[in-house]
């Protein structure tokens, strides 16, 4: 089922909600790095239901999630992690699981990429409707530039 | 003299936000509320003074999960109002895009929400550990649903491509040949799902239900017909304001719905089955009858069976469907607004819902007026527990409180699938233990 000819590629895979403030941080990150994006690697925006997050990231040599995150950081803060212990979602969403229970289920089905690359952007404001804080705006274009970079890498 | 209250707050991972709380003295049960707090979210209002052709997209927003109930309970009400019924080939389109949500709504709960609680597990990832194949069939079941949404509705959450009067585009033969190939072994799957389900086992509990669910003469109804009730009661959509009515409860922001002065009359699966089995397609029917559903089922916990018959069902239907495909002329009929009022109903995968709205002469909604199924069944769950909790009140804490939220699990609510996630406390008694206490979950 995941064995496809695009599952030897990168895929970027962000998560958000664009009409919920800053939760849609990472959905700016991929408007910002579609243009930028390597011949190579794939993007895929998702509202984060973990059912299709296994499913882009099945098979693939590398996955790099960028989702907002709420902790005790400073608004815009970047998180960057490689290992596979990603926090738990701070939201509590309709009938969906978040980006951890993702990856534990990834696990029990053996259907983690080969990598994950994960940033987290701190959000400010979750407010229905509101716009990208600056502190977030900012954040999104230095993570995408990041993620540029990378893939572009030899 | 002995009293106790049980109070499961913070039900998460859900379509709102609700808890239960069951207060017990001395072994009876004195109060028991499924609460819904909630804000209200005022659809009703914010649809007023929008133009007519906008309810679909708007109302799409309520529910994540079953998006196209709203679209095509909206569509349906609003070509009422105007004059102007979908037919033939568009009507298939309606028909398919209702049976990829009820493909992916219906496997997400089977397969990670209310599987794990029969085979003993606290979460569907849990269950994944040691039922890996088990899972990776619903999540197949779950993205044969989705792509039918994508192939027909644009995307498979909120879909983009509905309009009144059809689509804003149709989709090619090609498009749904790709879909066609996965359905099929989708259909592979729900039927090997039903006899699956069909072997857990049900705490042995039947109740009398009141069964509310469309009827259509030739269909097993998804997308339109008649409401009729299991005592006989029979309606055409536009009295439904004459036969149910919602009241204020003050203990939940959801409506209570009564059907003819009646609360706690149920809709959802265990309706549409016994008032419509007959009209299931051949190889659901077959699948039911070798699952011994009979022809009513009275078990809520036997829900999860009726779920994978009409998963099965919904397969089936759609590639029929898809097998007849002829690309329309056009994506869409024209609908002129005029002032009038149309209802619409249709059966979302939790159960029938209806809306009604009154257009101006400017095309403007003037009126609007949205039951869902949660809202209907809400009293009939509280009816359920107590029930089901009454006779069972000794029972350790831990398993009293899986078993209420197994029982609000069993009718799929959109305050259902959390109740993995529940914490439970048990107050002080008279005589001055103190029983276990847990602070409710913040986030999930």
């Amino acid at each position: 089922m995941s064995a496809t000819a695009a599952a030897a590629r990168p895929v970027v895979i962000c998560l958000g909600n664009d009409l919920r403030g800053d939760d849609g941080v990472a959905l700016e990150v991929a408007r910002l790095l579609r243009p930028r994006l390597p011949p190579h690697a794939d993007l895929v925006e998702s509202d984060g239901d973990p059912t299709a997050v296994i499913e882009a990231w099945t098979g693939r040599p590398l996955a790099v999630v960028v989702d907002a995150v709420v902790s005790a950081a400073a608004p815009g803060t970047v998180h960057h992690r490689t290992d596979l212990n990603v926090p738990a979602s701070p939201r509590r969403s309709s009938h969906s699981l978040g980006l951890a229970e993702a990856v534990a289920l990834g696990r029990a089905l053996n259907r983690l990429p080969a990598a994950l690359s994960f940033y987290g952007i701190e959000a400010a404001d979750l407010t229905p409707g509101a716009p990208l804080t600056p502190p977030a705006r900012a954040a999104a274009a230095q993570v995408a530039d990041a993620i540029a970079r990378a893939l572009a890498a030899p | 003299m002995t009293h106790k209250t049980i109070k499961v707050d913070g039900l998460s991972r859900v379509e709102g936000e609700g808890a239960l709380l069951v207060r017990v003295r001395d072994g009876r049960i004195t109060d028991l509320k499924l609460r819904i707090y909630e804000p209200p979210r005022f659809f009703e209002g914010l649809l007023r003074g929008r133009a007519f052709t906008e309810p679909p997209d708007l109302t799409a927003r309520i529910c994540g999960i079953c998006p196209v109930a709203y679209q095509m309970s909206a569509c349906q009400a609003l070509e009422s109002a105007c004059g102007v019924e979908v037919t033939g080939p568009l009507r298939d389109l309606r028909l398919l895009l209702y049976f990829g949500e009820w493909i992916e709504s219906h496997a997400l709960h089977m397969f990670l929400l209310h599987a794990p609680d029969f085979l003993g597990y606290p979460s569907g990832v849990a269950m994944a550990a040691d039922h890996r194949e088990l899972v990776e069939r619903g999540l197949f079941l779950k993205k044969a649903g989705n792509d039918l949404l994508a192939a027909v509705g644009g995307r498979a959450i909120h879909p983009i491509n509905v309009r009144l009067g059809g689509f804003h585009r149709a989709p090619t033969r090609r498009e749904l040949d790709e879909v066609a190939e996965k359905l099929r072994r989708a259909r592979d799957i729900a039927l090997d799902t039903v006899s699956l389900v069909a072997g857990f086992d049900f705490p042995d509990v039947e109740y009398d239900y009141r069964f509310l669910a469309l009827r259509h003469p030739s269909e097993y109804a998804i997308l339109s017909g008649s409401p009729v009730a299991s005592d006989g009661l029979t309606f055409e959509p536009a009295q439904w304001p004459e036969h149910v009515v919602e009241e204020q409860v003050p203990h939940s922001t959801a409506l209570h719905a009564t059907l003819d002065g009646e609360p706690a009359y149920l809709v959802g699966p265990l309706a549409r089955y016994a008032l419509n089995a007959g009209k299931l397609s051949p190889l659901a029917r077959e699948a039911a009858r070798a699952a011994g559903l009979g022809d009513v089922c009275r078990n809520p916990f036997r829900s999860i069976v009726v779920r994978a018959v009409e998963t099965l069902h919904a397969c089936d239907e759609a590639l029929r469907i898809i097998d007849g495909y002829a690309e329309p002329d056009a994506p869409f009929v024209p609908v002129e607004p005029r002032p009038a009022v149309g209802h619409g109903v249709s059966e979302a995968p939790r159960g029938t819902l209806y809306h009604r709205y009154r257009v101006d002469e400017q095309g403007l909604i003037a009126e609007a007026d949205i039951v869902p199924p949660t809202a209907q069944n809400q009293a009939r769950i509280e009816r359920d527990l107590r029930e089901l909790l009454s006779p069972r009140l000794d029972l350790p804490r831990e398993e009293l409180t899986h078993l209420a939220e197994w029982a609000i699990r069993n009718h799929d609510p959109c305050i259902s699938c959390s109740a993995h996630f529940l914490d439970l406390r048990v107050e002080p008694d008279d005589d001055g233990r103190t029983a276990p206490t847990t602070a409710p979950t913040t986030a999930s």
